[in-house]
């Protein structure tokens, strides 16, 4: 399981999920609500990087064929929660993996940007 | 657990409907029919521009406190803040839950932007007593909100904050 590269994003964005749960609503707009899990699902988090250099989003493109895209789960690197002082997804309670594919875009000659899309998976 | 007392930033009110279904004939007059007496739907986006980590911390903590959207909660006073009377008031037969996961995305310097997505959900008023002050000691309440100055029976089941209450 290989580590998602070392590189911090230009612009991070986190959904903290939602308790897996069934719920039941009635005409007049009541609901019942049943919890089927107690870990969160689908917490997401959208890295943004740009003007990477080519070895740089190499290291992105590797790590994700590594992980045979959406695959396998992995750990995220310090530099990806750069700024927090404490991460807010335990890496004790939740690995990741890509939600999906991800495009290249060139931003200028020889520099790239692309948008990562990761999602938890509760251990 | 009422939502954090922070003020927010922006603040979208939406006051909702009655649940109804309405039947329009071919020629274009109107029949509807209630199907509930309590306003659905009410729904409010609140938006804490950079927040520091502490404070980002308060509302990921309430709202991992609240299972993600299982729970129901109170706002704080701060959450209406510059309302005189709140649209919705802070304790009444209406209580919260989250309506999405709540965003978090970087802001300047090492501070941090939360957008939190609100819905109200109609509880059932006739076991609650919302500050109970002089009120009479029988018949016996299963919940006693903000018990005022109540007398201390019959024994209540749940308590929260007992105010003077012996």
């Amino acid at each position: 399981m290989a580590t998602f590269p070392s590189l911090a994003p230009r612009t991070r964005s986190l959904s903290l999920g939602d308790i897996p749960q069934q719920v039941y609503k009635g005409t007049s707009g009541g609901e019942v609500r049943f919890k089927q899990g107690s870990a969160y699902v689908a917490q997401r988090l959208t890295l943004g990087y740009e003007y990477l250099a080519e070895s740089e989003a190499q290291q992105i493109l590797d790590h994700y064929a590594g992980q045979e895209g959406s695959l396998i789960p992995f750990d995220v690197s310090a530099a990806v929660w750069g700024g927090y002082t404490t991460p807010p997804v335990s890496a004790a309670s939740y690995k990741w993996r890509y939600a999906g594919a991800f495009d290249v875009s060139i931003a200028s000659p020889r520099r790239y940007n692309l948008t990562v899309e990761l999602e938890t998976v509760p251990i | 657990m009422a939502f954090p007392a922070l003020i927010p930033s922006a603040r979208t009110y939406v006051p909702g409907n009655v649940p109804q279904v309405q039947q329009i004939a071919l020629s274009g007059s109107t029949v509807s029919y209630r199907q509930g007496n309590r306003r659905v739907e009410q729904t409010l986006q609140l938006a804490f521009n950079n927040i520091s980590e502490a404070d980002l911390n308060l509302i990921k903590a309430h709202y991992l406190a609240q299972d993600g959207s299982y729970g129901i909660f109170y706002l704080s006073a701060e959450v209406w803040n510059g309302y005189t009377t709140p649209p919705v008031p802070l304790l009444s037969d209406y209580a919260w839950r989250y309506a999405s996961a709540p965003v978090i995305t970087d802001g300047s310097c090492d501070l941090w932007s939360v957008e939190v997505e609100l819905t109200t959900y109609a509880i059932d008023f006739s076991d609650l007593i919302f500050d109970a002050g002089g009120a009479a000691a029988s018949p016996a309440r299963t919940y006693i909100l903000d018990a005022g100055a109540a007398s201390a029976t019959p024994a209540r089941n749940y308590v929260i904050n007992s105010g003077a209450s012996r």
